[in-house]
């Protein structure tokens, strides 16, 4: 026998409504991350691997769905300026961090012979380099988008 | 902060709540918030957006008090 299910999913303003059931937003939200959590944990525990996947998989598809269709704003023109500075700091602290942690383990590699290390603080030399051309090009790229000069 | 504002007064004399305003401007309800606490200065079209949802000139709105020439 076959049997057709059909769920209507309507995302109001603040709320969704699930097969007629209003649920509000905030708490579908939750609700979807705890279902991912006990997937998550349920297949972290048995080693099903693929479980786990597939709850982190449906939790994206849903979440990306009630983004798409809710009429709620989640990000604004403060939310991005915020972003942006903590881009900004984040960029600074771990270019610093990463900078310093290279220059210990390429002379502590040096000092103490071990190649091993100072391969590694070469290759985070290179990471902060890379980080800051690409930290430079995208300014530029925004820079130009908006109107800067050359 | 050099701007104040009016938006907390418009709104009660409107009896339009954070929320509404929010959602007719179409920015978070944080953002409200944080524009009416002094804590946020909103871009120049966003100031427009909501002096218009007001039916106001920005300037009754919103409210410079710095000096005048930057010079």
């Amino acid at each position: 026998m076959l049997y057709k299910c059909k769920i209507n999913i309507t995302i109001c303003y603040n709320d969704i409504t699930f097969g007629g059931v209003v649920i509000d937003l905030r708490r579908a939200k939750i609700l979807v991350t705890s279902f991912v959590c006990a997937i998550v944990a349920v297949g972290a525990t048995s080693g099903n691997m693929y479980l786990a996947l597939a709850g982190i998989v449906i939790g994206a598809l849903f979440m990306a769905l009630v983004r798409r269709r809710s009429a709620e704003v989640h990000i604004d023109e403060r939310v991005e300026a915020l972003g942006g500075r903590a881009a900004r700091a984040t960029f600074v602290i771990m270019s610093v961090f990463l900078g310093l942690l290279s220059l210990g383990f390429i002379f502590i590699g040096r000092n103490t012979g071990d190649g091993g290390l100072e391969a590694l603080g070469t290759v985070f030399c290179y990471v902060v380099c890379l980080n800051c051309a690409v930290y430079s090009i995208t300014f530029k790229y925004f820079d130009r988008e908006h109107g800067g000069e050359y | 902060m050099l701007i104040n504002n009016r938006i907390k007064v418009c709104r009660a004399e409107r009896d339009m709540t954070q929320e509404e305003l929010a959602r007719r401007v179409g920015v978070t309800r944080q953002t409200i918030i944080a524009i009416e606490k002094n804590r946020y200065s909103p871009s120049l079209e966003l100031a427009f957006r909501i002096a218009r949802v007001f039916g106001e000139s920005v300037e009754n709105v919103f409210i410079y008090e710095g000096g005048g020439d930057a010079r």
